[in-house]
């Protein structure tokens, strides 16, 4: 699996959820872990978080505190910038003197040195990339819905992974279900998976949208 | 608060009880006062378990009052894990109660002939000793089972499981939180082994009829503690991360950054970290009807407890912390958060400090012993300990004599005592505090209180090769200092980037006690108390040779960053040049 090629040569399966509810809880494990976004390689990490969350400046710097860069911790987000392969995490507010260090422009900085981000100074290509994010903390509460609506990209063995998890608590609540912009007839998610998620390999571009009673807000 | 209970348990034929007033140590509390006994009073080089060491138990300045926060309790001795001196404290409820009952501390001296087991009982009437054999080697659920039979359900408990009965080096002493449970534990240097040695099982404490301690001051206090909640509620630490998730919220943020210890200090990096994690971990007690955000004891706004059910709904154990969930579950390779929670309640019940349980089990696991990932078989050491057979006491005595015992070189101590959850070499700061501090190594012991609004030797230039010692020594002065009111160190969070939420919590001192603190007040009594300990252990026998870490961290890369602990030996021996 190589999921910049595959991301650029766009084999995609495109699946779209309708629910009754939020279930955005169900996918956190998942944020957790690590999911793909689409973006051009080269873009600053506010950027990247303004374009995908679709938040402005205020919030960022109230509410995304900790931010690491591939594994790394990022002062400057205007000068951090994504490229291939990177992975981002972000965080609220985190406890304890550890999580005062890894703050953004912590006080404690010197604590972690060892682990601060430096941006290096090398040309890459105008592209658009994968990347991994990582959501931690209160973001998961304030952002993952607007990031499952807006769209992720994971592994197909990851979505049937969630769906045979959660099937108890998904069967009742999926009032819609598309795939390449077709809507599905049946709402049996084994079946579903069968059909559309055999392959481990293949990438699925999953969109959610709360459509509450109204399906056709769907 | 101005009295000190005095228990001689080598008096025949029934241990002395004495009420003492505060003449010498006027004006301390909490670690302040453990440690100044344990300076003034306990020969350096004793035994930890011979009747010439102290148990010393002290509410902090601000416990049992109104003042929020206030209900950490420090418990003092010569530890038999460091053979320094330790001080390690607790939340839960007997701070306040005994606080209330205007006692500074309980020194418990001395060493009973025979093996009879004694409880303790304390209220506004006075204090009682009796024997009680019936208590021998229960877990410390069933101590307060039966404490709470017999003396009903208004009171709170400090006592000790098998482990401490056994003499254990890893042995803690449980205080119970707002339900009576034995889930709040002074975990750390086995403080758990010294009451045992002194032959106490459980100290009851019924504070009925006895009313919040009054300030000198009664408005100008109120108005602090108002302003001091204000800034804990505001702040997005106290406010929100730590009530919504707790501190194992540090787990994924940690384990991103290559500094979560994994594989007994191997790697950096734990692939099922997400699975154990403090986002996890509370959406799962509420999924099973369990408690995500509770206080350990009345009068906490923070409030980053939870109680955590089994897979049927049922009382398991409290919210496992971050340092009990790292223990138990990445540093041993375990990502299954129901078996880790069932350590806990056992770490708990047996009275055992979870971080050295789980690094000793690391260790077991780096000798063979079990495999990485093997959560059964962690569970079953955790019980052998119970059963007091042979394993079961190298275990519970420790990493240290655990590595020795199954010719292990890789064991993560400094001063004997097991690290925390942040490894050194990601993290250096924190492993310039393992190294350095009297306690042994210890997370808490430089926490992050403020030191710039404190400027506590001016403000630290992060751009200088000596800052993060200059740092580490700022942040050990102000905990100490912190440490001797009662008060949590999570307001830390709050008081470190609000001025005016430390300056609340200085105005509650003052207002409460009629006094002019300042800053520089508060600087110098932190240094005291480092400058106590720090000659303590001197005479006991420790040099600068044992302010270091161990050398696998100076020459083992962590992946995934492939960094080493780089702070020199010379470095680190200037930490207490003030």
């Amino acid at each position: 699996m190589n999921i910049h090629e595959d991301c650029a040569e766009k084999r995609i399966i495109k699946i779209k959820l309708c629910t009754e509810i939020d279930i955005t809880p169900l996918f956190f494990i998942m944020l957790q872990e690590g999911i793909f976004v689409q973006t051009q390689v080269g873009r600053s990490i506010r950027t990247v978080l303004k374009d995908i969350f679709n938040i402005n400046d205020e919030l960022i710097e109230k509410r995304i505190s900790t931010i690491l860069l591939n594994g790394k911790v990022v002062d400057d987000i205007d000068r951090a910038i994504i490229k291939e392969n990177s992975y981002l995490s972000i965080s609220g507010a985190m406890p304890g003197l550890a999580g005062a260090i890894v703050r953004r422009q912590s006080k404690y900085e010197t604590f972690r040195t060892a682990i601060t981000y430096v941006e290096k100074e090398e040309s890459y290509p105008v592209k658009t990339c994968c990347f991994t994010i990582k959501i931690f903390n209160t973001l998961l509460n304030e952002l993952a819905q607007k990031l499952l609506k807006k769209g992720i990209i994971l592994y197909a063995y990851r979505l049937r992974q969630i769906f045979l998890e959660k099937k108890e608590r998904l069967k009742d609540v999926i009032t819609l279900l598309y795939v390449n912009e077709t809507k599905v007839e049946s709402l049996d998610l084994l079946r579903f998976m069968e059909k559309y998620l055999k392959d481990d390999g293949d990438l699925v571009y999953l969109n959610i949208k709360i459509s509450g009673e109204l399906q056709y807000d769907c | 608060m101005d009295k000190i209970i005095r228990i001689n348990m080598s008096k025949e034929p029934t241990p002395e009880i004495k009420i003492t007033d505060m003449k010498g140590y006027e004006g301390l509390g909490g670690r302040g006062l453990t440690s100044a006994i344990v300076f003034k009073e306990v020969p350096p080089l004793c035994h930890p378990l011979s009747s010439e060491n102290k148990l010393i138990i002290a509410p902090g300045l601000l416990s049992g009052t109104m003042a929020a926060m206030s209900g950490r309790i420090s418990i003092g001795c010569k530890s038999p894990l460091t053979g320094g001196i330790k001080e390690a404290n607790a939340g839960g409820q007997p701070s306040q109660m005994l606080a209330r009952l205007g006692y500074a501390a309980i020194v418990i001296e001395g060493k009973p002939k025979g093996d009879d087991l004694y409880k303790v009982f304390i209220n506004k009437d006075g204090v009682k000793i009796e024997k009680d054999n019936s208590l021998k080697m229960l877990g410390n659920y069933e101590t307060v089972e039966r404490m709470k039979k017999e003396y009903g359900e208004k009171i709170s408990c400090i006592s000790i499981g098998p482990a401490g009965e056994m003499r254990l080096a890893a042995s803690s002493i449980a205080c119970t939180d707002t339900e009576l449970r034995p889930t709040r534990h002074a975990g750390r240097g086995g403080v758990g082994a010294v009451m045992g040695s002194k032959g106490v099982k459980v100290i009851v404490i019924d504070d009925e009829g006895m009313k919040m301690r009054e300030p000198k001051d009664r408005e100008r206090f109120r108005q602090a503690n108002a302003k001091f909640i204000e800034g804990l509620r505001r702040h997005p630490v106290t406010g929100e991360a730590l009530p919504a998730y707790g501190t194992n919220v540090l787990t994924n943020i940690l384990n991103e950054a290559g500094g979560y210890p994994t594989y007994n200090f191997r790697e950096g990096r734990f692939t099922g970290a997400a699975k154990i994690s403090g986002e996890t971990e509370a959406a799962l007690e509420t999924e099973r009807g369990g408690v995500a955000t509770h206080g350990c004891h009345r009068g906490c706004v923070i409030r980053c407890s939870g109680i955590f059910h089994d897979k049927d709904g049922r009382y398991l154990t409290k919210q496992p912390e971050y340092e009990t969930v790292w223990a138990h579950g990445g540093n041993c390779g375990i990502d299954d958060i129901d078996k880790i929670a069932m350590l806990d309640f056992l770490d708990d019940d047996i009275g055992l400090d979870t971080i050295e349980m789980g690094v000793t089990i690391g260790v077991a696991m780096e000798a063979g012993l079990l495999k990485f990932g093997d959560a059964d078989g962690a569970i079953e050491l955790i019980k052998e300990v119970r059963k007091g057979t042979p394993l079961g006491r190298i275990i519970g005595n420790g990493a240290l004599v655990t590595g020795r015992i199954f010719g292990v070189d890789r064991v993560p101590v400094v001063k004997s005592q097991a690290l925390p959850a942040y490894d050194p070499r990601a993290v250096h700061g924190i492993g310039v505090t393992y190294a350095t501090s009297p306690m042994g190594a210890d997370h808490t012991a430089g926490y992050a209180v403020a030191t710039n609004i404190l400027k506590v030797g001016g403000f630290v230039d992060p751009l200088k090769p000596d800052g993060q010692i200059e740092l580490s020594r700022n942040l050990q002065i102000a905990t100490a200092a912190i440490d001797s009111t009662g008060m949590c160190l999570f307001i830390a969070f709050a008081v470190l980037d609000q001025p005016e939420t430390f300056e609340a919590l200085l105005e509650m001192l003052n207002a409460f006690y009629g006094l002019k603190l300042t800053g520089d007040d508060v600087v110098n009594l932190g240094k005291n108390i480092l400058t106590m300990e720090r000659t303590f252990n001197r005479l006991a026998g420790f040099t600068k040779e044992h302010d270091r870490l161990p050398d696998f961290f100076k020459k083992e890369a962590l992946p995934p960053h492939n960094v080493t602990f780089n702070v020199t030996d010379e470095e680190l021996d200037q930490m207490f040049n003030w």
